[in-house]
Order: structure tokens, then sequence, then C-alpha cells
């Protein structure tokens, strides 16, 4: 299988319809899809997993996540709104388009009721398929169970790592249980269960016909005891298997519990940020205030500042006139004083010279006119004026001041309003925290008892499915006895020997399957943790009869302990097996998986990537891809690239890079 | 800008605030605008002469509260030649209780900052 283009409308953060190429060629089969956190690579991972199999979960692997919280935020926004996912892919040849859409609308702030569902399935010019028949359909192309083989995150990583590295016997059941999910034994189980029950059938019929004859009293009373001890060890072990799934549910709680306990330690931590900011905030609050009211202490003057600066202009002004006027009068009392002088004898008081148009009338009516305009003209009062001047010009800064003030009351504004937004925060997750009672401390607890208990059970059932087994046999000697008495019916004899050989062929195959499988995924898991690994001390990976699964050093022996490192490689190893066991082909989508690997793992990863002929779809943050660093490990088998941008804390694109 | 300098009338060595003003001053002093009472109390007469508001001639006081010590002698300086006026404490004291009642309503509704409280001028930023 093959994607070759994915659209999303109004998912994650992706605002309206955004459609995104996928396809590539064998010789460049890496899609890269570049974009720092919080851009919207989950989203679109997701997107995958939900147009697939219309479920998505958390990235502990079990909380199903509702598909409301997946629709764009801005787009709800506009009241109903449609959402969803259109893919279109090949496989075999064949090119199908498989859309999940629906609607959302926010009936109330946070709560989103989904309505509408609709999925359709069609193939490139044919009819689409009934909507009933396209789970099975999907599930034929690459099923839900072995998908996290090829769509996983880091986190997925994460969560194998930690299986692997449970104690013995949980670790054994885990990489039986993904040995056996690879190869599809879950089909051979159920016909080997429906043999049987036909088996049992035909037995207890025999049996009433033997049990009529006194000279099979003994075979007919062994078959009773035998089959009644497994009657009781079949449903002991029904109530042990019982007792097993509601421990396995009640640790999955707890453990869902627990992981909700780190959102709620996240809300606290987050809490208790925005606390200490609000109260950095308060101080600062406090400084401005502070500030302000020392300005307001000594400039006490500030509401006269605008008149008192008007006045420093005004009283400049008038100092300015009467300077000039003061220049004016010398002026007009030299003049007077020349005049004065030249009056009687008509000589220049200056140079002492006659004066030639000497006029002793019209100097006498200048003379009065100069008197008249002494005495007209205003009376100086410089003192007064140079005084106010001085005194107003205390008050000059006042525009200063005054603008200084506004500043600040701007500053002291938006940190108010900074801190409003911070209260207002810690409100909503106050309120969120006060529904929480978690009692973290018995939630460990329980969970601690819970598989303890559950390795004691585990034990008794492994023992219980010995002697079931042994029964079994024991059971099938005797109906092979019974059938050969001439009382049987020839008919159920004959039967009886088909269905027996039909199980043990069932038998065989199903451990057949199972061991060749384990070999494959053995061999694969080596030779992929060899090509990963960069510790040249390991020789392989074995995963013995038991489902062991150990690294072996070049002694051949399996290593108890190895580095955190080497375990993160053996689990990249493993999955990267599984897939590659469990179906022909399917593009391998991954999701930040290098954030926890060094250097060297990561290269090493990124050189098995690039000898893949089928498509890989990488999602990867600056952290952990550079490239210049890293583009050549990929040796030009990029066929497209795409980097995601942030518009808005809501709102991302995708844009070919 | 008047004053009723009559010629027998003597300055105050102590004045006070009107019932009204205090609370007018509480609610400054909650706000923490201004560091102290009286800082408050002149910036309100230094508004009440910037607008020109009327004040009464007889004092509105609630009772002593400040000694003439309490206030800037620059502030009484400045009133002594800018009113002008020989009682420089008695027009404090006028033109204070005036300027808060004045400016009570805004006070008392809160959230006005110091500049729309003194209706202090916007500046103009390049």
């Amino acid at each position: 299988m093959q994607l070759l283009e994915v659209e999303l409308t109004n998912w994650g953060p992706f605002f309206g319809t955004h459609l995104i190429p996928l396809s590539v060629s064998p010789a460049a089969p890496v899609v890269l899809f570049r974009g720092e956190n919080m851009r919207g690579k989950t989203s679109i991972l997701r997107s995958i997993v939900w147009c697939l199999y219309g479920e998505i979960r958390a990235q502990d692997g079990r909380t199903p996540i509702d598909v409301s919280r997946l629709v764009n935020i801005d787009a709800l926004l506009t009241g109903e709104t449609p959402f969803g996912v259109r893919l279109r892919m090949s496989h075999n040849g064949q090119e199908l388009e498989l859309q999940r859409s629906a609607f959302a609308d926010e009936n109330r702030p946070g709560r989103v009721v989904v309505s509408r569902p609709s999925t359709t399935l069609i193939p490139k010019d044919g009819h689409p398929f009934p909507e009933g028949t396209i789970p099975e359909t999907i599930s034929g192309i690459l099923s839900q169970e072995i998908s996290e083989f090829f769509l996983f995150d880091g986190e997925m990583l994460n969560r194998f790592e930690e299986r692997l590295r449970e104690e013995k016997s949980a670790s054994q059941g885990f990489v039986k249980s993904q040995v056996e999910r690879a190869l599809g034994l879950p089909f051979l189980r159920e016909f080997a269960g429906d043999l049987e029950a036909i088996q049992t059938e035909l037995n207890a019929s025999m049996e009433v016909a033997l049990r009529k004859n006194k000279r099979h009293e003994t075979l007919s009373r062994d078959y009773r005891t035998k089959a009644e001890d497994l009657e009781v060890t079949e449903r002991d072990l029904g109530q042990l298997k019982t007792l097993d799934e509601k421990l396995v549910g009640e640790i999955a709680d707890f453990e869902t519990q627990l992981a909700g306990v780190d959102e709620i330690k996240e809300l606290y931590y987050e809490r208790a940020g925005l606390e200490r900011e609000i109260a950095t905030g308060d101080d600062t609050i406090t400084d401005y205030k502070n500030a302000l009211a020392e300005t307001a202490e000594s400039s006490w003057w500030l509401p006269l500042a605008a008149r008192l600066g008007s006045e420093i202009v005004q009283t400049d002004s008038e100092l300015d006139a009467a300077l000039r006027g003061y220049d004016e009068r010398i002026k007009l009392e030299y003049k007077r004083d020349q005049l004065g002088r030249q009056l009687g004898d008509g000589l220049c008081p200056t140079c002492g010279q006659p004066v030639a148009t000497h006029d002793e009338d019209a100097l006498k009516a200048e003379l009065a006119d100069l008197n008249h305009q002494l005495a007209s003209a205003p009376t100086l009062n410089f003192d007064e004026l140079r005084q106010r001047s001085s005194r107003l010009k205390r008050y000059a800064n006042g525009t200063a001041v005054v603008a200084r003030i506004y500043e600040q009351e701007q500053d002291l504004r938006r940190e108010q309003l900074r801190n409003d937004k911070r209260l207002q925060k810690v409100r909503q997750i106050s309120e969120r925290l006060s529904g929480n009672r978690l009692d973290i401390a018995s939630l460990e607890q329980n969970l601690m008892t819970r598989k303890a208990t559950r390795v004691r059970s585990r034990a008794t059932l492994t023992d219980l499915e010995t002697k079931r087994a042994r029964l079994k046999q024991e059971l099938q000697g005797l109906a092979t006895k019974m059938s050969d008495q001439p009382e049987v019916n020839e008919d159920e004899r004959r039967l009886q020997r088909v269905v027996s050989e039909a199980m043990e062929v069932v038998e065989d195959s199903f451990a057949g399957f199972r061991s060749a499988m384990r070999e494959q995924v053995q061999e694969a898991t080596s030779q992929l943790f060899l090509q990963l690994t960069t510790e040249k001390e390991y020789s392989g990976v074995k995963i013995n009869d038991d489902y062991l699964l150990s690294v072996v050093d070049d002694q051949g022996r399996s290593l108890s302990m190895i580095s955190a490192g080497a375990n993160q490689i053996l689990t990249t190893a493993f999955i990267g097996a599984l897939a590659e066991c469990s179906v022909e082909e399917a593009p391998m989508v991954m999701d930040t998986p290098f954030g926890r690997l060094d250097v060297g793992h990561r290269s090493a990863i990124l050189e098995w990537v690039s000898a893949f002929d089928s498509q890989v779809i990488l999602f990867v943050q600056s952290g952990e891809y550079d490239a210049e660093r890293d583009a050549h490990l990929l040796a030009g088998k990029i066929g497209r690239q795409y980097s995601i941008e942030r518009l808005s804390p809501t709102r991302s694109e995708v844009i070919p890079a | 800008m008047t004053d009723s300098n009559k010629p027998e009338e003597r300055d105050k060595t102590t004045f006070g605030v009107s019932a009204a003003g205090q609370d007018v001053l509480d609610a400054l002093s909650r706000a923490k605008l201004f560091k102290t009472d009286i800082a408050a109390f002149q910036a309100a007469a230094m508004l009440a002469l910037n607008l020109n508001i009327q004040v009464d001639d007889t004092s509105p006081s609630n009772g002593t509260k400040w000694s003439t010590s309490s206030v800037k002698p620059q502030a009484l300086e400045f009133l002594e030649w800018y009113v002008p006026t020989k009682t420089p404490v008695r027009t404090l004291e006028r033109f204070g209780n005036a300027g808060l009642s004045h400016i009570a309503e805004r006070v008392l509704s809160g959230g006005y900052t110091m500049t729309e409280i003194f209706q202090l001028p916007k500046p103009e930023f390049d």
C-alpha cells in the first residue's frame, strides 16, 4: 500500500482545506515533514490513523482521544463546521479513496459535539464499497492490529521499550503476542477451537454408546473422569483468565489514571509558574505605582503644568517686549538730549560744527514730540518680569514630566492587563484542578499490588494450561480407543478420525508457524539491530523458544544488561522486523522517532531508511534532523519535502520545501 | 484666580480636609496614586487653581489634620506669589478641598489614572 495524498479539512491546526501530495517513487520513497513542536506533525499522523480506522489513541496507546479535540479551534468559532480527512492510496495496483468526515459544533465553551459522521471508500473508476464492509476492506490492506508497527511516534517506541524491559515473564508474553500479531495467529486459534468443540461432542456421543456395554465400563469411566477433570480445569482456567483480564483492565486503569496525574502535575506546575509570574508582575506594578507616586510628590504642581508652561512662554515674550521698549526709550532719550544741545546755537553736539539746515522752530516741535513719546511709553517693570520668569522657570520641565507620567501609566496598564490574563488562566486551571481527588501514592501502591497478583495468576495459568494440554492428550487417546470399539457408529468413527487428524495438523501448523515466524522475526530483528547499533561488541539478537528477546555478544551469550541506547535500538529493530515480516508492503510513518537517540544511532536509522524502496513518511523537528548534517544520509531518497509553518497559535500550514 | 485677602485675616498654622474630601483622599490612598495624603491634597489644590474653581471663604475643614510644616515650603511660597496671597495655608486649604470635591466622582468610582483624574495634558509623541 502507498499513500498518494491526504487532504485535511479543519483538522488540528489546519484551518480550511489542505491537500498534501504524498505519492513517491521507489527510487525516492521518503516524504519528509519538518516542523518545530506544536506545529501539527502529530495531527497529520493522527489524521491518517483516524481516516483508516475511525479512532485515535493518546500517546499511551490505550486512552481513546475524542475526535472532537482534533477539530480546528478557529473553524469552531464560525459555528457548526465540517471537518475530516480524505486519503487517496494505492494497493495491489488499485487506487482507492477513503474519506471520513463529520460536523462539529461547540455548543458551550469547551464542549464540542460531533454529528453526522460519514465514511466512504471508493475505488478509482468503480462503485463505492457498502459502508459496513469498509473496516474489513481496510483491515485487508493494513489491519489495525499491525498498523502500530507502521504508524508510530516516539512515545510508542518508549512504550514498546518499557514493555521489553518489564520483568521476564511479562516481557516474554509481550514478545510472543507481538509475533503472533504479525503472523495473524488469532485466526488459527479460533479454527482449532472449533475443531475441539466438534471433537468433544463426538467423544460424548461415543461414550454414551459404549456406556451401555459392561465390557467398556473401565474405558467409559476413565473417559468421564478425565472429561470432568478437563471441564473443571477449563472452568478454573476460564475464571483465572477472567481474573487476568480484570487485572489487565485494572492495571490499565491505574496506568491511565497515573498518566492523567502527569497532566495534573503539569497543570500544577503551570499554575505555580503563573503564580510566580503574577507575583513578579505585582512587584512590577508596585514599582510603577511607586515611581508615579514619587513623581506626583516631587512635582506637586503637575495639574498646573500646562498653564505654567504657557505662562513661561508669555512671560518670556513680555520680557522680550520690555527689552525692546527699553532700547527704544534709550534711543529716544539720546535723541532728545542731542536736540536739546543743538537748540539755541545751531551747532552739532557731536562735532561742534554749525548745522547747515538749522531750523529752531522745527527742532522745538521735534523735541516736543519726543518728550510726548517718552511720556506716553509704558512703564518698564523689568525686575518684576525677571523675577516672575525666574520663578516660573522652576516648572519648565512640566511637559517632560507629564510625558513621563503618561508613559509610566501606559506601562502600568500593560502590566496590569498581563497580570489580569495570568489571573484568569490561574482561575481556569484551579477550576480544572478542583475536581482532582487523586491519591497518587495509593494509585501507585494499587498498581504494584495488581502487577504482583498478575505475575502469580499468570504462573497458575501456565500450570493449568499444561494440565489441560495433558488431559486433552489423554482424552484424545481414550477417544481413539473408544472409536475402535464395534459399538461405535461407523460415521462417527470416521468423523472422529478426520477431526483428530485435522487437530493434529492445526496443532503442528500452529507451532510450526509460530516457530518459523519467531525465527523470521529474530533474523530480521538481528540484522536490523546490527545495522543500527554503533556498539561493536554485539553480534545479534535472539528470540529463544520461550520468546525471551535478548541481545547476544560476540561469544553468542545472551546479555541480561545492555545500555539504554542499545535498548532503544533493540526496540526500533524489533518493530522494524515485525513490520517487515507482517505484510508485503505498507508505508512506514514515523513521528519524531529520533528525539531520544544520540547522533550515531540517529544517523544509522536514517541510513536504514535510505535503504527502503517502499514509502517512508518522516516527521522531524530541528532538534533531531538537521538538513545540512543529515540530508546526505538519506542519499537522494527524499521524494517530497514539506515544512510545517505556524501562522498563529491555532493555525499552521504545510509548505513544499 | 481670586483670593479674599482680608487685611484682618491671618494665616493658619494648621489646616484640615472636609469629611467628603477625606473619603476622596482615602480612595486615592487605596489606589496608591500618592505616597501621602498631603501630596494628594496639594495636587487637588493645584487642580482647583488650574481650573479657576470658585472657592468658599469659609473653611470646610473637618478638623485639624496637618500642620504647616507638613506642606512643601515651595508650594506655599508658590501660592504666595502666584495667586498672590498673604495667607497661602488658608488658600491651600480652600483650593485643596475644592479640588477634592471636583475629582470626587472619578476617584470614588475607581479605574481612572492620575492623568485622567488631574486632567493632565496628553503628551504629543513624535
